[in-house]
């Protein structure tokens, strides 16, 4: 059974004051509904992610009470891509005709923490200081630069992309363009990642319709096909956050394996691909993500970003809404997000941040501790 | 299950420096003003393991250069007493194996 999205909407990105969560995903998704051309009493299932709302199935409060399936999902930086995954498996069972993923979050500014010992981390761990996640960034992207030849120039490069794409983004929350001398001379944190090189938690709400591909022109006409949507967690030699100790012999990453299995579902490969987001926790990030997802080799991004070849107007455009660092992150949010944007683009909705061309595929990829990843393929 | 001392000696397989103090809870160490920014990353024990660890410097820190297991301060409890953690130090050359 193929998937279809027939509808997606957003709540824009940012700090929005008292209005809950909970409110920024009635929002998207009444406007997902619109989009689609549907009312909340069509939809049969639902699924909802979040990380500071426990129970967001209870947005229902302000749509309907109409006792349909409803769960919630939560799966680090990778709830999103879940909680689309999971609902187009649900329509992939054939138990279901039209459904529903959202992802909503409010979170405070400043980096993410926890209980190490929820994680399977010891006490010490999270004492000393080790359980947090942007020191890992740091580490990956220093050690990657080292192998391969990526200088900090590129790491400013792709942040000053991503904060331009933010600036033709009226959703985005990071909106002014900054330089690459501002970013590299912005505080630095682990070093050789600084401020302005990472994203910021923040606050937003996505919502996408899906439904039957076979059915799909009943709701627009111009479907959009969910060829693949794959999630991973980490094996055993991979580098991930929250890793006490690591075993010799490496492994590649989740991000790696979702990529693979959603290109084999899809049955395409990277060179197909019109139109990407990937995860910029930092820009260092999407710098390494970009070979993790197959679309060039270790190294080729040195030459790749100085080329421009990363913009809108580039061969590979990358995170074309701006990203993670231009719109923020709000885990619950994000990775639907990212489908949102591609589905403008391959419909030709992009306005001023339009791919050139007509774009046919477009690709989604999130990360998120403690070493999961979601990889969306999607095509006209 | 067997105890097993692991190697005192190691390469630097990653690095990168906390230039900011962890969210406290969980964070026990010195904060605020007190915070003095650390070197922290993987060292690789030959043939059996890579250990998360604080390093000794922020400076001179190169990938593959070799490593040693010391003992450093990380804060004062509530009693006074010293609380000490793992950490590794650049190997100084000529120095004893």
């Amino acid at each position: 059974m193929d998937v279809a999205i027939v509808g997606v909407g957003l709540h824009p990105f940012g700090r929005f004051g008292d209005r809950t969560g909970i409110d920024m995903g009635a929002i998207a998704i009444r406007r997902a509904l619109a989009d689609a051309g549907v009312e909340w009493r069509d939809i049969q299932f639902a699924f909802a992610g979040s990380y500071e709302i426990d129970n967001p199935d209870a947005v229902v409060a302000l749509l309907g009470l109409t006792g349909i399936p409803f769960t919630n999902v939560y799966n680090g930086c990778a709830t999103a891509a879940s909680v689309l995954a999971l609902a187009a498996d649900t329509i992939r069972l054939g138990e279901h005709d039209l459904g529903l993923a959202v992802g909503m979050d409010k979170h405070l500014p400043g980096a993410f923490s926890s209980d190490p010992r929820l994680y399977a981390c010891p006490s010490w761990y999270g004492e000393l200081g080790h359980f947090l996640t942007p020191k890992f960034f740091g580490m990956k992207i220093n050690k990657y630069m080292h192998d391969h030849g990526i200088s900090a120039m590129t790491l400013a490069r792709v942040a000053a992309k991503n904060y331009r794409n933010g600036a033709r983004n009226p959703n985005a929350f990071r909106r002014k363009p900054l330089s690459e001398e501002e970013i590299l001379g912005s505080r630095m944190l682990n070093h050789p990642l600084t401020q302005y090189m990472f994203c910021s938690p923040d606050e937003g709400a996505a919502a996408v319709v899906v439904c039957r591909a076979d059915r799909a022109h009943r709701y627009t006409d111009k479907p959009i096909y969910l060829r693949a949507s794959v999630v991973r967690t980490r094996r055993l030699g991979a580098f991930e956050v929250h890793s006490p100790w690591l075993p010799i012999e490496e492994t590649a990453g989740p991000t790696v394996d979702a990529s693979r299995a959603a290109f084999e579902k899809a049955g395409i490969g990277p060179e197909d691909v019109d139109v990407i987001q990937l995860q910029d926790t930092d820009a260092g990030a999407e710098v390494i993500h970009l070979a993790e997802n197959g679309f060039c080799a270790d190294g080729d991004q040195e030459a790749l970003v100085a080329d421009g070849e990363l913009e809108i107007g580039g061969r590979l455009p990358v995170n074309t809404d701006g990203g993670l660092i231009a719109n923020g992150e709000p885990i619950g949010a994000s990775g639907l997000r990212q489908v949102h944007e591609v589905v403008l683009q391959l419909r030709g909705h992009g306005g001023d941040r339009q791919v050139p061309g007509e774009p046919k595929v477009g690709y989604t990829q999130l990360y998120g501790a403690p070493g999961v990843a979601g990889v969306s393929i999607l095509s006209v | 299950m067997a105890e097993h001392l692991l190697s005192r000696r190691g390469r630097l397989w990653a690095w990168t420096t906390q230039e900011f103090p962890p969210p406290a809870p969980p964070y026990a160490g010195p904060t605020g003003t007190a915070f003095v920014p650390y070197g922290v990353g993987y060292v690789e024990l030959a043939n059996e393991v890579k250990v998360e660890t604080r390093l000794t410097t922020t400076d001179g820190l190169t990938i593959g250069m070799a490593m040693e297991l010391v003992l450093v301060p990380f804060r004062t409890d509530d009693d006074g007493n010293e609380v000490v953690t793992f950490a590794f130090r650049p190997v100084e050359e000529g120095a004893p194996a």
